[in-house]
């Protein structure tokens, strides 16, 4: 009833001037429709933010609590990345450090076992110098380290009684062997690392141990022909094994540093050297017969 | 006017958003009150049914003429049986419920344990639907049964070497569970997602075919019985590790997490076979 009054008395003198009506009536429905439109979307936002705040949090607790339940293999992996970032010498303990070292396949580390048996190709060095690992060494080495031991103890064992004397197993083969193959492997290419750094040709350590690891896989088919009861038989087979493993250390390290100077011939000789002697000591060691 | 009425419509909303908060916020402080409520009157209608029954023959002709004084006799009463009725429901509720495993005997204690190790060695050793699954497999594991069977496979092949017994077990317990660690190691470095201990405790509950065989081969001393039983142990271990360990890591890399598994498990059989 008032605004009605209120409208009939608005009437009056918009009827003497038509034209400030009609201005007057279209800013207030403007003004309207805006006040609608900035009403509706802040509240619309308001609660989307409001509600699409609280699921992450709660995501984010159930992944912390699933990370823990997870155990120490979730920690580790966090622990890897933390220490990864930090850098330091913490890094040295974690898992996450040398796994570029074991990224490889089964089938690239047969490829890798296939090459180190064909040693005058030369090509190993470019093949491995991407991504070298660490899983065809130290796996190589473990089972050279049992499978000499073993060789060694049964053919002492069949001589032994062939001979009708009492025969007892050593124990020590199996720590002798492993002190020698993981010395070998570990320290003979740092040391090649130290003079070749020396030298001015320096080469990845992980590369040289790459090198030397798979160089030691011809001395597995080597010890299992060992178990022929003939020493000239097993003096070929040590003298075959020692070539090819020499030559392969050899051609491929010759390839790297070929152009460094004029001393990689004495380098390349006492490479190949060394790897015979490798290759004698284990016949002297494992295969011959103590009766 | 118009634009007053404006400005006071969107404030409605949020007014009312709030009000219906607090509206809530009401309701879920109701029922706590509510609940308490209800937790009151089973004990005062405990404590009236003794006072009825006791006083029962006596105030029937004196209840009627005064009301007054039954009423407060009821009051004077019902606090002495209160306490009573309270103590029993609230341990019988949840205070007393927990079994208190620090005063059981020792030998619950070991039982309880065995039964557990019994259980995981069934789950990993013998045929089961979750061998693929080693968080099913062996959701309870333990450190005991690994540790248990990697010191009698030791002591094992210590009794039946002639000479150089402390070597023989320094050298068996040496490969056994650093053969298990660097196994678990290989795993992850290959980018298998297993977790650490579980791998340590399942590599050791597959021995156990290995602790039977070297168990046979001490008290059998026949180079070729050896051979036999020491292969099939050895076969039934590679068996009961195999599906752990190949579906930890990518199928590309199978035969790299598993051939190191079957190498631990040969030279454990070679030193079974060989010691004598």
């Amino acid at each position: 009833m008032m605004s009605g009054g209120g409208y009939s008395a608005l009437d009056d003198p918009k009827a003497s001037g038509s034209v400030p009506a009609a201005t007057g009536t279209d800013p207030q429905a403007i003004r309207f429709a805006d006040s609608n439109l900035q009403t509706f979307p802040p509240s619309e936002a308001r609660g989307k933010i409001a509600g699409a705040y609280r699921p992450p949090t709660d995501a984010d607790d159930t992944f912390s609590s699933k990370g823990g339940g997870a155990g120490s293999g979730g920690r580790g992996g966090s622990a890897g990345s933390d220490d990864a970032a930090q850098g330091g010498w913490f890094r040295m303990f974690s898992v996450a450090a040398y796994k570029p070292y074991f990224d490889v396949d089964t089938s690239d580390v047969v490829e890798r076992i296939w090459e180190s048996v064909f040693p005058f190709r030369g090509t190993f060095t470019e093949k491995t110098s991407e991504n070298p690992d660490l899983y065809g060494p130290f796996w190589t080495c473990t089972t050279l380290i049992f499978v000499a031991a073993s060789i060694a103890t049964f053919v002492t064992y069949l001589s032994h009684k062939w001979h009708k004397k009492e025969w007892n197993y050593d124990i020590n083969l199996v720590t002798w062997s492993a002190g020698l193959f993981y010395g070998y492997v570990t320290f003979v290419p740092l040391l090649l690392y130290v003079i070749l750094k020396y030298l001015s040709a320096p080469a990845g350590l992980v590369q040289l141990w790459c090198l030397y690891g798979y160089s030691l896989f011809i001395f597995i088919p080597a010890s299992l022909l060992s178990i022929v009861p003939i020493e000239i038989f097993r003096w070929v087979i040590a003298g075959v094994a020692g070539f090819m493993s020499a030559t392969f250390v050899a051609v491929n390290l010759r390839a790297h540093i070929v152009n460094s100077g004029e001393r990689w011939f004495l380098i390349v000789a006492g490479i190949f050297l060394l790897q015979l002697g490798l290759a004698v000591l284990l016949k002297l060691y494992f295969f011959t017969i103590t009766v | 006017m118009s634009h007053n009425h404006g400005d006071t419509i969107p404030l409605h909303p949020s007014s009312a958003q709030s009000d219906m908060d607090e509206i809530e916020s009401l309701i879920h402080a109701a029922p706590s009150p509510a609940t308490v409520l209800p937790a009151r009157p089973p004990s005062p209608t405990r404590a009236s049914i003794p006072v009825s029954s006791s006083p029962a023959p006596s105030p029937v002709p004196t209840k009627p003429p005064f009301p007054a004084a039954s009423i407060p006799i009821s009051v004077s009463v019902s606090p002495v049986p209160v306490p009573a009725s309270v103590s029993v429901p609230i341990g019988a509720d949840g205070f007393g419920s927990p079994p208190n495993t620090l005063t059981e005997p020792v030998w619950d204690t070991i039982k309880r344990d065995l039964a557990r190790i019994v259980s995981n060695l069934k789950l990993v050793v013998f045929p089961n639907p979750y061998r693929e699954d080693p968080g099913k497999a062996l959701r309870d594991w333990d450190l005991w049964g690994p540790f248990f069977f990697i010191v009698f496979l030791g002591l094992t092949l210590s009794w039946s070497a002639s000479v150089k017994k402390s070597e023989v077990f320094a050298v068996a317990f040496a490969v056994l569970a650093a053969g298990a660690i660097i196994l678990t190691l290989n795993v992850l470095l290959l980018g298998g997602h297993i977790i650490f201990f579980q791998s340590l405790s399942l590599l050791g509950y597959c021995l156990f075919p290995l602790d039977v065989g070297a168990l046979v081969c001490m008290l059998k001393d026949n180079v070729i019985l050896k051979i036999v039983v020491v292969t099939i142990t050895l076969a039934w271990s590679s068996w009961a590790a195999y599906p752990f360990m190949s579906a930890a890591v990518n199928p590309r890399r199978k035969a790299l997490a598993l051939y190191p598994v079957f190498l631990m498990y040969i030279s454990v059989g070679f030193l079974i076979i060989a010691i004598d």
